[in-house]
């Protein structure tokens, strides 16, 4: 009888002593904390010119901002990235394309008057999309599967790079205003929701960041003017601290057919 | 004998003339091509993505200046090419000998004694074309620049025959 009673107590003990460890490890969890919100501006050129029947180049250049260290809201205070994605795009059929290519990016400095940050650092990446297109009701919907292999570094003075894999998907709907379809002169609404998750040695978080964005926007010939707000959500280097940012985006697409413009060359010399 | 060597020497030189003559008609005056590529330092180990715009002055004969922006592991790189290229042969397998003059800029990051290093050297080299499409193409390139450290580029990359 005492044996079963020393057997519980040792039981009840260890019991009572692993509850009250997953106790303390439940305390030591983070705590979830969102930094103040701050601005930025992005403007882009988007190229996009149809080589032959089935391939494109697509290229983008964006102009990037961000607000002044003494002023979250005023978008512009700061200079934030020269980004440039180009790349070769494949057309499968009129609803599925794969993009191949480079991106390089301008990473400039936090602080611009702290001597130990580098003004700006070079970001090469290499990416693929794979676009799905499809048509509900006059609605064109995009789903954009795009996967980044980036190379990426700090802007202090001899920071190294690091290597990280990026995975996105963004959903898109371009909703024309008025007329029944996406056409020429047509005004349109365009929501998007784009989900970022990155994976890398140094990572910390494999959720990167979520990025609504609502843009209006209008076709005329060939150009296409859109813009809009971005609001975006998402953890930083340090766990439980998650930032979120306002962003004005402001962009312009062109685009051309060079099948009608390539000419004939005549040769100026006669063959053997 | 000596007149037979000579002669042989004629035949052997009026064959190469002709084959060359023969294959020296695929690139014509006014053609302009795009390059996109990716390039490598051999014995610097750096890596970096490469433009060149191409334009045939004559038939055969392209001047073909590019820019390409470098990776290294701190501070930056860029490398400025001014090439010459001559074309041998046509169709889809196009195959050419390079000349001409190279910048190589190198900015060092925490090198308080070298800052900045810029060596300009001359550029030899060959390389090849394959045209998938009509429009569209494959570029694998070798250049030496003596003057900088005998340094040897590697690039493989696209073009878009624009005309």
């Amino acid at each position: 009888m005492s044996k079963k009673l020393l057997l519980l107590s040792l039981l009840s003990w260890i019991v009572c002593w692993e509850g009250f460890g997953q106790e303390v490890e439940e305390s030591a969890e983070p705590v979830r904390r969102g930094l103040a919100p701050t601005t930025e501006s992005w403007n882009g050129l988007y190229l996009k010119f149809r080589l032959s029947d089935r391939i494109f180049w697509y290229q983008e250049n964006h102009y990037r901002r961000r607000n002044s260290i003494a002023n979250r809201a005023d978008f512009i205070g700061r200079m934030s990235q020269l980004y440039n994605r180009a790349g070769f795009v494949y057309l499968f059929n009129d609803q599925f394309e794969v993009t191949v290519g480079p991106t390089l990016v301008w990473n400039f400095t936090p602080d611009p008057d702290d001597p130990n940050y580098e003004n700006s650092t070079l970001e090469p990446r290499l990416w693929h999309q794979w676009l799905l297109t499809q048509s509900i009701a006059g609605v064109k919907i995009l789903h954009q599967f795009r996967f980044e292999h980036r190379f990426k570094r700090d802007n202090f003075i001899g920071a190294e790079y690091a290597y990280t894999d990026r995975y996105r998907y963004k959903i898109t709907a371009y909703i024309p205003l008025n007329k029944p379809r996406m056409e020429n002169n047509t005004f349109f609404l365009a929501p998007s929701n784009e989900i970022f998750f990155e994976t890398g040695k140094q990572q910390i978080d494999v959720l990167e960041e979520n990025r609504v964005y609502t843009a209006i926007g209008y076709t005329y010939n060939n150009f296409m003017f859109f813009g809009g707000h971005m609001w975006t959500y998402g953890p930083t280097n340090n766990p439980g601290i998650y930032r979120n940012r306002h962003i004005i985006r402001l962009n312009i697409m062109y685009t051309l057919d060079f099948r009608g413009r390539r000419t004939p060359v005549t040769r100026s010399l006669p063959s053997l | 004998m000596v007149m037979n060597i000579k002669i042989k020497y004629l035949f052997l030189g009026s064959v190469m003339w002709i084959l060359l003559s023969h294959n020296a008609f695929g690139q014509y005056q006014e053609q302009i091509r795009l390059h996109y590529s990716n390039e490598y330092g051999l014995g610097n180990n750096l890596f970096g993505f490469n433009l060149v715009g191409e334009y045939f002055l004559i038939d055969n004969l392209s001047f073909a200046p590019s820019a390409t922006i470098l990776f290294p592991a701190t501070g930056k790189a860029s490398a400025f090419n001014f090439n010459a290229r001559y074309y041998f042969t046509e169709e889809d397998i196009q195959l050419y000998g390079l000349a001409g003059y190279g910048i190589f800029r190198r900015r060092y990051e925490h090198n308080p004694e070298l800052n900045f290093d810029n060596r300009g050297s001359i550029n030899l080299g060959a390389g090849v074309l394959y045209k998938i499409y009509d429009e569209i193409g494959l570029n694998f390139e070798i250049k030496v620049q003596p003057q900088n450290n005998g340094e040897v580029w590697l690039k493989l990359g696209m073009l878009y025959y624009i005309n």
